[in-house]
């Protein structure tokens, strides 16, 4: 037998490589079930009601123009986020609820390093007899904490608008010693509540919605949003 | 909206640095974009959503958040016209053709200014912001709508020919605006006209007819509130969007108009001379100041952080809402008794026509709104919205519900209509009252209007539907009084907001939620894509993520990105196959894969793809036959197709295509033929047989037919058929295949003679088939 060289390379067995977008979700599922949270999924070709309208969001209000839409010629529309999710989950279930939804989601948006009119959201909903914004907070920093794998990350509300939640805020995160905005974020506004036929007096909880794609780009150090969809394998075969 | 600091400073004193305020803003109020230094001045870029459009689209509006904010009083804009100018009286005639879609108008007229450039204070906070300075007159409207958030037009009274008409426009009307566009509005726009032509398109844009020259002498100033919803639509329609029709469309009050008509005159007079007439003042529904309840155990319940009452109500002191204790249930029997005797008026507004006119149910909503608790509208959804009690329970306060079988007015309802939408009460209801104890109760009458009567002795209650209690609360609740402005504030959540930012998110602590952890369902999708993923990165395709938009399909889009991108793909193959061409500059062996939606005649499905560099049938179809053997799918079969080269199928539902270089599948039909558990079938201690079989067959035979009957032939010892050789003889058109054929006894170690006995017979199944040739 030959004397064997231990530091000439081996051969490798061929392999394929899984999209950074999954990677992230794969996380993000991960740790939200370990909170109990289930899965939920709905379509990307959506109608105006669950859109928008059985999201407190009616037919020419100026709060419709925060969504720029494609519509279908069908009548329907690519949903502008994944909050619909949240609608049809509720449609189908009874309270106490604990979901989130991943999906892609569209924008009528010009494109360049930051925006893609394609992009991938995380939405989630978390309704109970006691479910509060301190709890939404806690929630949020956990779930920031496990996916950076970063004990020392924070997180801070400020007042925002969605018509969908009231309070509404923005949450930003702290990560490496800077602030940034991450997610969406309020109490579900009793008005959705009840268009599902869910007392608000009795039920009330949180929502969020946050960007995937931007999750990804911070965890992976990504500055350009158009790498995930260029299919380019140099790009891929680095995760 | 751009916000200069200097002009801030007119309202509040002591306001702290710019970085300081922008800072402040963030945490409290609204998210600023930028600032920018500009000459003396510092001018914030802030994110005013359209939640805060009705109170902050201005200076002033601001001005009032910081101020509550930092615990700044706020000096208000002053305007003294009745002490300082001689007030004449009007000429001017103004007639309102549309009630509904201008809720107020104001008028007036001033004569024998001098229309000239502004000072410089003015163009200089004009400025600030970007806007142009125009002429004194032109810029104190605008000021005036900057500060206070109210838009305001100008008309040279001159021009105006008979008085102000606000109607819709008539057919082939046109109107020439300020900037020179000719405009046709269509008969839903609503149009500010003189009694010969146009002169604004209302809320919207002015025209050129009454426009101020630096020749006006006379005036007429218009302050008006006009509907957003048409407003919103008109300018979409026109294309145009001014500083006018956003503040409209996004809603004001009409109270606003008044401030705002005092502010601009006494300016006016100030800066261009000239003598006042009174307003005229168009505005037949007011609406009553909104009440909304609360209590500190709200707080508490929706944000988890305990406020004291004393610091919500200074809150809410500093954002200008009015704070009265009181006790809900004595405030609802007090307000109610007081209201005897008020007429009826079926379909009351609670808004408008309260206290003055009620019915029966606008009676009891208003009595409790006024008490800090906020029912439903109608009576069928209070009957659902309260909780239930018995009639021997009846308390003060209480609710009582009949049928009174139509003989009030209106309509007996069967379901409810807002609140829980669409639960049902099968006996029907239409009436209500408020039980004020001894057996009286108070409701409102088409013949009596409200009226305080004995329960049992009542006709309208008859027939009893039941006893509903809308507020349990005991002891003191805050009722608000919402600032008219603030449009935006209707419920208990919107004030508990109101207190929370101003309070200060970062005081509230994280807390994690405290009730118990169901187990999550398994969402099936999400576990099998996760296993195609394995499966697939493990045969050594990577995954890619394409564009959902591509430039052929069957479902297009109304308003593409792109002219290439006006269609929903209708496969992943297409876009997998384009992936391969572009990767093909840097890589040799290519294998990639797709997991996503695809709208095939307009249906969304979820699809799974693959596709690679090489050209290989075998090899493509090796891949797909791995994965649905890993998924537990076993009894698949491939079929001819016209346009792929095979079908994958089970049974007769077709699980997609493979071409020569890719496959497709439909994901969804995976996940519902998948088997998760793999059934362990006992290793066999008898030895097994290996034997080959080749033969020769007309080329069109494919190896199905064959295997089919070698297995059909051969039974139950017959573990494994593997085809490992094939070639086409092109020339005697003919192909040959040869099989590795494993033998595996369960009870007793085979025979030579009982195999040689099998294979026979194989052969001679073969060999029935007259053109097939085994070749021994």
């Amino acid at each position: 037998m030959k004397k064997i060289d231990v530091t000439a390379p081996g051969k490798r067995p061929e392999r394929g490589y899984l999209h950074p977008l999954t990677l992230v979700q794969k996380k993000a599922i991960d740790i939200f079930t370990s909170m109990g949270f289930e899965v939920a999924e709905g379509p990307e070709m959506e109608t105006e009601y669950y859109n928008f309208d059985a999201l407190n969001i009616p037919k020419n209000h100026p709060a419709r123009d925060m969504w720029d839409t494609f519509w279908l010629k069908n009548g329907k529309l690519l949903r502008t986020h994944t909050s619909p999710v949240q609608i049809r989950y509720m449609e189908a279930n009874q309270p106490p609820f604990r979901i989130v939804a991943p999906g892609r989601t569209f924008r009528y948006e010009a494109t360049d390093a930051t925006h893609e009119a394609q992009f991938y959201q995380l939405e989630g909903l978390m309704v109970g007899k006691s479910i509060t914004l301190a709890n939404l907070k806690a929630v949020i920093e956990v779930f920031f904490q496990k996916f950076f794998n970063d004990k020392n990350i924070e997180v801070r509300l400020r007042p925002s608008y969605f018509p969908f939640v009231e309070p509404g805020v923005e949450v930003d995160m702290k990560f490496k010693g800077k602030w940034m905005e991450i997610a969406g974020a309020g109490m579900v506004h009793p008005k959705v509540l009840e268009n599902m036929k869910i007392d608000s007096r009795e039920w009330q909880g949180f929502a969020f919605g946050m960007g995937i794609d931007r999750l990804a780009m911070i965890k992976y150090k990504i500055d350009d949003i158009r790498l995930f969809y260029g299919s380019d394998l140099r790009f891929i075969k680095q995760f | 909206m751009k916000i200069s600091y200097e002009w801030l400073k007119l309202y509040l004193k002591g306001l702290p640095k710019p970085e300081k305020v922008a800072e402040i803003l963030e945490m409290h109020a609204f998210e600023v974009e930028g600032i920018e230094k500009k000459n003396k001045d510092c001018v914030f870029d802030i994110s005013v959503l359209p939640n805060r459009a009705h109170d902050c689209l201005s200076h002033i509006g601001v001005a009032r958040e910081i101020g509550a904010i930092m615990k700044l009083k706020i000096r208000n804009p002053k305007h003294e016209i009745r002490n300082k100018f001689k007030i004449i009286n009007s000429k001017l005639k103004i007639q309102v053709d549309e009630p509904n879609l201008c809720k107020r108008y104001i008028g007036r007229i001033i004569e024998g200014v001098k229309v000239g450039p502004s000072p410089k204070w003015l163009k200089e906070k004009l400025e600030a912001i970007g806007q142009k300075s125009i002429n004194n007159i032109v810029d104190a409207t605008n000021f005036v709508m900057f500060e206070v958030g109210q838009p305001l037009h100008a008309f040279d009274a001159d021009k105006v020919e008979g008085g102000i008409i606000v109607r819709k426009a008539k057919k082939s009307e046109k109107i020439t605006t300020l900037d020179n566009q000719e405009i046709a509005p269509d008969e839903s726009v609503l149009i500010i006209a003189d009694h010969k032509g146009l002169l604004a398109i209302a809320g919207i844009k002015g025209g050129k007819k009454a426009e101020i020259t630096k020749d006006t002498k006379n005036i007429i100033l218009e302050a008006a509130n006009f509907e957003q919803t048409n407003i919103r639509l008109t300018s979409r329609k026109i294309g145009l969007r001014t500083d006018s029709s956003l503040r409209f469309e996004n809603g004001i009050t009409p109270e606003l108009a008044e401030r705002a008509m005092d502010r601009v005159t006494e300016l006016i007079l100030k800066i261009a001379s000239g003598k006042a007439g009174s307003k005229i003042d168009f505005y037949p529904r007011k609406a009553n100041g909104f009440k909304i309840g609360l209590h500190p155990k709200d707080v508490l319940k929706i944000l988890g952080v305990e406020i004291n009452e004393k610091e919500i109500i200074n809150i809410l002191n500093r954002l200008g809402f009015g704070i009265k204790k009181i006790e809900p249930i004595k405030n609802v029997l007090k307000l109610a008794k007081g209201l005897t005797g008020k007429p009826y008026k079926y379909g009351a507004s609670i808004t408008f026509d309260s206290p003055n006119h009620f019915d029966c149910s606008s009676f009891v909503s208003y009595v409790f709104a006024h008490s800090g608790v906020q029912i439903p509208r109608m009576t069928v959804d209070q009957y659902f919205f309260g909780k239930s009690v018995e009639m021997k329970e009846i308390k003060l306060g209480d609710v009582v519900f009949s049928n009174s079988k139509q003989i009030i007015n209106g309509v007996i309802h069967y379901e409810s209509k807002e609140f829980m939408k669409g639960t049902k009460i099968k006996e029907g209801i239409d009436h209500c009252g408020i039980y004020l104890g001894g057996g009286k109760i108070i409701h409102t009458i088409n013949s009596k209007g409200a009226v305080i009567e004995n329960l049992n002795k009542s006709k309208q209650f008859r027939n009893l539907r039941g006893v509903r209690r809308m507020s349990e609360s005991k002891g003191d609740l805050l009722l608000a009084t919402v600032p008219a402005e603030r449009l935006d504030i209707r419920i208990k959540e919107d004030l508990i907001e109101e207190v929370a930012r101003i309070y200060g998110y970062g005081k509230i602590k994280a807390k994690l939620p405290e009730e118990t952890i169901i187990p999550a369902h398994r969402n099936y999708n999400v576990f099998y894509a996760d296993i195609v993923r394995n499966i697939m990165t493990g045969v050594g395709f990577s995954e890619v993520y394409n564009y959902s938009f591509v430039n052929k399909g069957n479902l297009a889009l109304v308003n593409p990105i792109a002219k290439d991108k006006g269609f929903m793909r209708t496969n992943l193959t297409d876009g997998l196959n384009a992936s391969v061409r572009e990767n093909s500059r840097y890589f040799k062996d290519i294998k990639i894969f797709e997991i996503g939606k695809i709208f095939y005649n307009g249906v969304e499905t979820i699809s799974l793809a693959g596709a690679m560099s090489s050209v290989d049938f075998y090899a493509i179809k090796g891949v797909v036959e791995t994965l649905l053997d890993k998924l537990g799918i076993d009894d698949y079969y491939f079929h001819d197709t016209s346009d792929k080269v095979a079908d994958a199928r089970v049974g007769n539902i077709s699980l997609g295509t493979i071409d020569h270089n890719s496959f497709e599948l439909n994901f969804e039909m995976l996940v519902k033929m998948a088997e998760e558990e793999a059934e362990y079938r006992p290793i066999s201690k008898f030895p097994a047989v290996k034997r080959d079989i080749a033969l020769f067959v007309p080329i069109e035979v494919k190896v199905d037919e064959v295997q089919d009957i070698i297995e059909n032939t051969a039974g139950e010892l017959l573990a494994d058929t593997d085809l490992f050789d094939i070639y086409e003889d092109e020339k005697n058109e003919r192909k040959s295949l040869a099989f590795h054929l494993v033998f595996q006894p369960h009870s007793k170690t085979l025979e030579e003679k009982e195999i040689n006995d099998l294979m026979d017979k194989i052969f001679k199944a073969l060999e029935s088939n007259s053109e097939w040739e085994v070749r021994k």
